[in-house]
């Protein structure tokens, strides 16, 4: 198992030079003159020159790319912000905060609800609580986020002046945009809850438990749940993924002030190092985040680790036998 | 002696017949079209999805007024029956221009999933089918592009490459690529050792043919789902994309920039903002149920 | 009643430039304990003016922290003394200023003639803004002694006061500079400006915190704090007002300060601007080389509906290039000149008739991305459609843009001219000028002769009536030309707590509350 995580450590190190190559790429590409949002539009020809010199955009291109490379690594340097000049790592470190919460408190939300709803479905198939439970669902898997949002804005702060409708002060302003991040994974994830449990009380064991007399309930959570878990939990990864991207969204309709709005300002100014920032900040996030959900995965599932058991006690005994 | 055909022997014969053409061994595909029809909510979504298409192909003939008929002192109206859905800020009428939004959303979305699973189709079976090492590099280097969340990778590309169709189009398709190199890679490889593609090995069918012939059709049957369902997200993507900016520019009638024009009235004159989404809501419910009724009716498992 | 005022207000500005005049009006407050917060839509990108570009998120900030050497009043477009009290034209292109004696900047540095000589330097050699330091003739400015100063320009400059009273122009104080660690640590830590508020605290990208500057010479601020707090979206900063967080909303969305119309906690801020935004047709190729393509799109929009939809109403629509509120504006009433800058559509399909294009045409209508624009080029692209001309909008990026149109490599764009120096203006119609140069203009290659004379004297004529009458010549050519066509002047618009007064425009129009005060 320490070699598996080792092992997955091990390989951010290609994914993070892949997502700084992608990113300079993409700025590579990119058309209009970076100088111009330094110097302002009216700047005389000489001052466009020195800059351009300055932000070493007259090197070769691989030479930039291996000096953001060796920026990044060396110094944890992304750059210097094209509009206010301030390091791009100290801008988007002080929101990142932000974003990293709104982006788990609505996946922590979505699960807490999805979860038992997901469960109750399963457990009463085809009852009403299931219909309704999966036709809102489905509904919520639907209903475009923005969309939501507005409507969430229109209802609860324009017409019931109930919660406020932007920045980040207070447990009220969190409701509508948690809600609003929160809305397709809490589908989502009912869904996959209730087929993965579905599934699972289909299996042999749960039918000899209940045969043996045991309490509905105690099957459930006892040897249900805990089996039935498991694709929920590759799951979460994929909907942190999506939460991060609704968190961008998010910052911009409720104008919080995270790493997406930031990064949705540095794209209307074409400040690229603040793009290119905000993109390998929140990459790297998604990474670790996924790495600890394979070890919590690989940990929770009693299958992968009698394997690994299993494989290291074949390794055991090869040695062994290499020994004697 | 002569035979007598008398009509309780042609019912007889009838009886037979029909029968017997229950007993024809039937396709795959089409027990699944039966199973299909047999689910309700699947058949509500195939209704919508038929309306919404027929929509788009007779929206000149539908819509009452035209797709950019400006009209500045009807400016703001709320729904009545000269505009089923009020009219925007320009006095356009917006039950025209969502009808108009379906000839948009729907091929976009369309555009979008074909050319993801083309390229990352071609990747996902090629990583299937050689296995090793070239499955090695391919999942890899999907896997450096799966770091990054893809609402932001389409945001980083659509950034780069500028607003407009075409730069939307190979934003969404690039983001979603390697999801979709995997559904192809994974249902290929789920069919690979199964026992029709060993006999066909046996009898000395070519690599190319093994591929195409006997595992495509086989793995089809989660692919087709998956294509539902990305094409549902295609929309939603599309249409988030635009409200940020960074999609389709008004006055093109895409619902997302219908609502991204019309954020500003949320207060006084919110129906602009109400039916755009709806429209868009509306087209992924009906594919979502689509999908999920061609999950069930082609997972031999729930039959 | 207004034009009496405006030639009397003409008549004093004429007396306080060439002699300069000391009024200081009486306080109508005493100081407060409170604190004034202010909502603003970005992270400025210095606090040290003098070496950055004047882009306008850092205005706010600048305008409050630093004194400029005279002051600007919007209502009567004069200018009155700030740090110099009075000052003398010594010949065409020499100005003596006396400065006050009883300055000092915030780090306690006293203020002195060399420290303006030291300002300029530096904003000439930031390079930023060649428009804003062209005319100095850096090399006859001198200091005569501590508290006299003359500055020269290149050539008579009859704006030259104007450009004085810019905020990038504002003065810092070369001890505090030095002291407090150069220009560089200034842009994070400015100690060196002599304004009515003091630097505190900048949270970056959420607040600016300054504090009232007790030792100031002028009226001691009625705030005791400003917090200029930055939230990047127009609808959120409306709402922020609306929930009292914030007292100011600067650059509102249009749309939602029409909505406040009428709500008795907000006043709104509705100021006439000498900003014009124009859609200027590149006069050097096909289609807008022909006069009579370009009449007929000027005579095809509605620009009363543009002005109430895309605008929201808040802006004025003019018979000129110049906006009404210039100095220099001459109606076409007043001109004896012919307007094609009003809606007829009869007259529109007549000049396409004789153009080279009787069945229409077609052409890219550029423009640097902003809700406005967009709004207008979508009505643009709806009324000109009615003509048989097809219009494509091209919303780009503001970088894109400047490079687009610098090459020349457009039909049609839409700009915002921000400068209240017509003569600056003018330079958009002046062949000789190129696209680089100018960095977009019309490209009017078949302008008379007769105009390019008619724009050499205007820069340099200092007397006002020979001045108005050349401009009323230009005016009458540029107009008849159609090189340009002025969709209409916007107001500077923002929206406050409606007990807040004294908010007043700079010289380039954006709003100052450097003077702001609570009502009784």
């Amino acid at each position: 198992m320490l070699n598996y995580i080792i092992k997955r450590l091990l390989w951010m190190i290609p994914v993070i030079l892949g997502v700084l190559l992608i990113v300079f790429v993409l700025s590579v590409i990119t058309p209009g003159d970076p100088v111009d949002n330094v110097v302002g539009p009216d700047a005389t020809v000489e001052a466009r020159e020195a800059a351009r010199e300055e932000m070493g955009l007259n090197d070769p291109v691989y030479v930039r790319f291996g000096k953001y490379v060796w920026g990044v690594v060396t110094r944890g340097d992304l750059g210097k912000s094209y509009t206010n000049h301030q390091p791009v790592v100290k801008e988007i470190m002080h929101r990142f905060p932000v974003t990293l919460k709104l982006t788990l408190a609505s996946v922590t939300v979505a699960l807490l609800i999805a979860l038992p709803l997901g469960v109750l479905s399963a457990v009463y198939q085809y009852s009403w609580v299931d219909n309704v439970t999966m036709a809102s669902a489905l509904f919520f898997v639907s209903i475009p986020q923005f969309w939501f949002a507005l409507m969430l804005l229109l209802i609860f702060s324009v017409k019931l002046q109930l919660l406020p409708a932007s920045g980040i002060n207070g447990i009220a302003s969190w409701i509508l945009p948690v809600a609003m991040i929160g809305v397709g994974n809490v589908g989502n994830l009912a869904r996959v809850t209730r087929s993965s449990m579905l599934e699972v009380i289909r299996q042999d064991y749960i039918r000899t438990a209940r045969a043996k007399g045991q309490k509905k309930s105690v099957v459930i959570f006892k040897h249900g749940l805990r089996n039935a878990l498991m694709p929920v939990i590759a799951n979460v990864g994929n909907t942190i993924g999506v939460s991060l991207g609704g968190a961008v969204v998010a910052e911009s309709i409720f104008s919080i002030p995270g790493v997406g709005q930031f990064m949705l300002n540095a794209i209307n100014s074409r400040d690229w190092p603040s793009v290119q920032g905000g993109i390998v900040i929140l990459a790297i996030t998604f990474s670790v985040v996924m790495l600890l959900v394979d070890i919590v995965y690989t940990i929770v599932d009693p299958r992968l680790k009698t394997e690994f058991q299993s494989r290291n006690k074949i390794r055991r005994h090869k040695k062994e036998g290499a020994a004697v | 002696m002569a035979k007598m055909y008398t009509p309780a022997m042609a019912k007889l014969d009838k009886k037979r017949s029909r029968s017997r053409s229950a007993q024809r061994p039937s396709s795959p595909a089409r027990e699944a079209w039966i199973r299909l029809k047999r689910n309700r909510l699947a058949v509500v979504g195939m209704v919508i999805l038929a309306i919404l298409i027929l929509t788009a192909i007779f929206a000149d003939v539908i819509a009452p007024y035209g797709i950019d008929e400006q009209n500045y002192t009807d400016a703001l109206q709320g729904p009545s029956l000269h505009h089923l859905f009020g009219t925007d800020n320009y006095g356009r009428d917006i039950f025209s221009r969502v009808v108009y939004g379906t000839r948009i959303s729907l091929p976009i979305g369309l555009i979008c999933v074909f050319i993801a699973y083309l390229f990352g189709g071609v990747l996902g079976a090629l990583a299937a089918f050689y296995g090793g090492k070239a499955d090695m590099i391919i999942m890899r280097i999907l896997d450096i592009f799966q770091s990054i969340p893809p609402m932001l990778m389409a945001i980083a590309i659509a950034a780069s490459l500028g607003t407009g169709v075409v730069n939307l189009v190979i934003a969404i398709s690039v983001s979603t690529m390697p999801a979709r190199a995997r559904i192809v890679r994974a249902a290929i490889l789920s069919v690979k050792n199964s026992d029709y593609v060993e006999s066909a090995r046996c009898i000395g069918a070519g690599s190319r043919r093994q591929l195409l012939k006997y595992m495509l059709p086989n793995a089809l049957g989660p692919i087709l789902t998956n294509i539902t369902f990305s094409i549902a997200t295609a929309i939603l993507t599309v249409s988030s994309m635009s409200y940020l900016g960074l999609g389709i520019a008004a006055p093109t009638p895409e619902w997302g920039s219908m609502l991204s024009a019309g954020r500003s009235f949320i207060r006084t004159a919110p129906h602009i903002l109400i039916f755009p989404g709806a429209a868009i809501m509306i087209t992924v419910l009906a594919l979502n149920l689509f999908g999920d009724g061609l999950r069930d009716a082609l997972d031999p498992r729930l039959k | 009643m207004k034009k009496c005022m405006a030639i009397l207000l003409a008549a004093a500005m004429t007396a306080g430039m060439l002699l300069g005049t000391a009024s200081v009006s009486a306080a109508e407050y005493t100081p407060s304990d409170e604190t004034l917060v202010v909502a603003h839509k970005g992270n400025p990108t210095s606090l040290f003016h003098p070496t950055v570009s004047a882009v306008s998120v850092n205005t706010p900030v600048s305008e409050t922290l630093y004194d400029r050497l005279v002051s600007y009043d919007a209502e009567s477009d004069t200018v009155g003394p700030m740090l110099a009290t009075e000052w003398e034209y010594i010949d065409d292109t020499h100005v003596r200023f006396t400065l006050r004696d009883d300055v000092t900047s915030h780090a306690g540095d006293p203020f002195t003639a060399s420290d303006v000589l030291y300002t300029i330097k530096l904003a000439i050699d930031s390079g930023a803004l060649s428009n804003y330091y062209g005319m100095f003739n850096y090399d006859e400015c001198k200091a005569e002694d501590d508290h006299t100063v003359i500055l020269a320009t290149n050539t008579a400059d009859p704006y030259f006061l104007y450009t004085l009273s810019n905020v990038p122009l504002g003065m810092v104080v070369e001890a505090s500079v030095e002291a407090g660690g150069g220009p560089e640590a200034q842009a994070l830590n400015p100690t060196a400006g002599t304004g009515p508020y003091k630097f505190v605290e900048w949270s970056d990208g959420s607040y600016i915190k300054l504090e009232r500057n007790e030792d100031y010479w002028g009226e001691t601020p009625y705030y005791k704090e400003v917090e200029i707090r930055i939230i990047g979206d127009a609808a959120a900063r409306i709402m922020n007002l609306e929930s009292h967080d914030v007292n100011i909303a600067l650059d509102p969305d249009n749309v939602q300060v029409a909505e406040l119309e009428g709500n008795p906690d907000v006043s709104i801020i509705n100021y006439p601007t000498s900003n014009s935004t124009n859609m200027q047709l590149n006069c050097s190729k096909e289609p807008f080389n022909d006069e009579h393509a370009r009449k007929a799109v000027a005579l095809a929009l509605n620009y009363e509906a543009n002005l109430a939809i895309a605008a929201s109403g808040y802006g004025v629509l003019s018979d000129s290039f110049l906006p009404p509120a210039s100095s220099r504006y001459i109606s076409a009433e007043d001109g004896g000149y012919t307007s094609y800058y009003h809606n007829d559509l009869e007259a529109a399909k007549e000049e396409l008739a004789q153009s080279a294009y009787p069945d229409g045409f077609s052409f890219e209508l550029l423009y640097a991305e902003a809700p406005t624009f967009n709004s207008y080029s979508e009505m643009i692209q709806n009324q000109l459609s009615q003509i048989g001309i097809t219009v494509t909008p091209v919303p780009v990026a503001s970088s894109e843009f400047y490079d687009i149109i610098s090459a020349g490599n457009f039909d049609a764009h839409i700009v915002n001219c921000a400068n209240p120096d017509p003569a600056i203006i003018f330079r958009y119609f002046d062949s000789r000028i190129d696209f680089q140069t100018m960095r977009g203009g019309c490209g009017w290659v078949d302008a008379p002769q007769e105009l390019l004379d008619l724009m050499d004297q205007a820069k340099v004529e200092l007397d006002p009536d020979k001045s108005m009458e050349l401009y009323k010549q230009i005016q009458t050519i540029v107009n008849g030309g159609v090189p340009t066509i002025p969709l209409y002047s916007p107001n500077k618009v923002c929206a406050a707590d409606s007990n807040i007064q004294g908010i007043t425009l700079t010289e380039f129009c954006d709003i100052d509350f450097s003077k702001a005060y609570k009502a009784e």
